[in-house]
């Protein structure tokens, strides 16, 4: 799949970057030779020496940029392989036991990295992700968790673009670390990478986070509607049904109960819905309405829908979610 | 579609298809339309005796999904609980550029409701709940294909 953002692909891998950019150095150089021989031929053939002595200056001058691009060049390639050095030495000297929840020495250093070195710090991680070599995988994730997590706007496009190619990865540890970084980033344009993560995920565990997530991503799409968003002058989602909706989400996920749906909803508000493995004909949603008002329905196309009003609290949302997992699994 | 000074045709057979268009929000993980994608108490559709499918999408949604329903899919009424009866019509309401334009529309003792809060709340989530369930999806929202052949058009 091709990505909306895609870093200049080959060059990301530091190494590599770094004797193409000698090399090019290297064929400046070649030219600089050329360009005296070509100089130094032609002022032989001229002989009016006024415009000879014109000619010769200028080409000193010309002489004494290319060197100073040179110059200037060789020093931006050793600062940034200074910068490569060290992040790769943060990375491969890494032996911490990360926690999902606490920071650790090498996330404070990282993001430490980034706010100094900004873009060409992102850089260099991208590298060492994704060509990693004598870099443990937990590292790796650990790296990505905090990707996601630091709040650095120019990296922003980058961070969101490692994190959703790293989505393929085949460690599960690592994909790990993507779900906990795009889950700090909460950006929908995951939406589409999520998908087709969840279709050829193999882990069971990895697989019911990912779907986690996406619901999480779905609300967050939810609320940056604009009015008439469905074409017939719908309002997007307000702030009581955005809140009632992640807070039941949050219920959601403490029991382990995956909604099938969250949506906007044309009637204004949101709507999380629910369908049954078991069985085809089973149908429930709880809709939370901008007007301040929260309905559930259970319905199973052979007798009328069952509707009812849903408390607004935690505990009225979570009867109306126990009552939905019954009648889905029953 | 243009209406071309053509009558209102207010028979409706049951089995005649109401397309509507449906944004990629409205469809779950399976690919199923949810209730909260149902315009209540007035749903704009385009019949099917008069139009194709993809009219629906016209002149700007081209990118959207369709679903279609039948009319016979419409509940007739519906009672709340403390038995007020609200009653469910499709009425051909046609336009200078679309005649199939048509809109189901809820009715109580006869009228319509003048606002959205004169009907119960459990009537008006029953209705969506229904109609949504029933709808077959004839194209995904972001592909080109008609996933099913459509009916003659008058």
């Amino acid at each position: 799949m091709t990505h909306l953002y895609e870093p200049q692909s080959d060059i990301t891998f530091y190494s590599s970057l770094i004797n193409y950019q000698a090399s090019v150095l290297n064929e400046i150089s070649k030219i600089d030779y050329l360009k005296s021989q070509v100089i130094t031929q032609f002022l032989s053939q001229i002989d009016d020496i006024y415009y000879s002595k014109i000619i010769e200056d200028y080409f000193a001058v010309l002489k004494t940029e290319t060197s100073s691009i040179i110059t200037e060049t060789s020093s931006i390639i050793n600062y940034e392989a200074d910068i490569y050095l060290e992040i790769e030495s943060l990375f491969i000297d890494s032996r911490e036991i990360f926690k999902d929840d606490t920071e650790s020495n090498f996330s404070r250093q990282l993001t430490a990295f980034i706010y100094k070195y900004g873009i060409m710090a992102v850089e260099a991680i991208t590298g060492l992700i994704l060509y990693r070599k004598d870099i443990a995988v937990e590292v790796v994730s650990e790296a990505l968790r905090w990707l996601g997590n630091i709040n650095h706007p120019e990296s922003y496009k980058f961070r969101l673009w490692v994190l959703e190619k790293c989505l393929e990865d085949s460690f599960r540890n690592v994909r790990n670390g993507v779900i906990l970084g795009l889950s700090s980033l909460n950006d929908p344009d995951a939406i589409k990478y999520l998908r087709d993560a969840i279709s050829s995920e193999v882990s069971d565990e990895m697989r019911y986070n990912m779907q986690q997530l996406l619901a999480q991503l779905k609300l967050k799409k939810a609320s940056s509607l604009q009015k008439n968003w469905d074409s017939y002058g719908a309002d997007p989602p307000n702030a009581f049904a955005l809140f009632w909706a992640e807070k039941t989400l949050a219920i959601l996920s403490q029991k382990r109960f995956l909604p099938s749906h969250v949506a906007p909803s044309v009637e204004n508000g949101i709507g999380i819905s629910f369908s049954s493995d078991f069985f085809e004909d089973k149908y429930s949603d709880i809709e939370f309405f901008n007007e301040g008002n929260i309905l559930a329905v259970i319905y199973n196309r052979q007798e009328d829908p069952e509707v009812w009003e849903v408390d607004v609290s935690i505990e009225g949302i979570t009867s109306a979610i126990e009552k939905i997992y019954v009648f889905l699994q029953q | 579609m243009y209406r071309n000074n053509r009558l209102v045709d207010p028979n409706f057979q049951k089995d005649e298809r109401l397309y509507y268009r449906c944004q990629e929000d409205f469809f779950d993980e399976k690919g199923n339309i949810v209730g909260s994608s149902i315009k209540f108490p007035t749903c704009s559709v385009n019949r099917g005796k008069y139009s194709k499918p993809e009219d629906v999408l016209l002149p700007d949604y081209l990118n959207w999904g369709i679903v279609e329903f039948q009319v016979g899919n419409i509940p007739a009424q519906l009672k709340t609980p403390d038995g007020k009866e609200f009653d469910f019509k499709v009425e051909h309401d046609p336009t200078e550029e679309n005649y199939s334009h048509s809109e189901i529309r809820t009715y109580k003792d006869g009228l319509i409701p003048k606002t959205n809060k004169q009907v119960a709340d459990s009537v008006k989530k029953s209705f969506r709940t229904i109609v949504s369930q029933y709808a077959v999806v004839l194209k995904q929202p972001g592909t080109i294909t008609i996933l099913k052949e459509e009916e003659e058009i008058s």
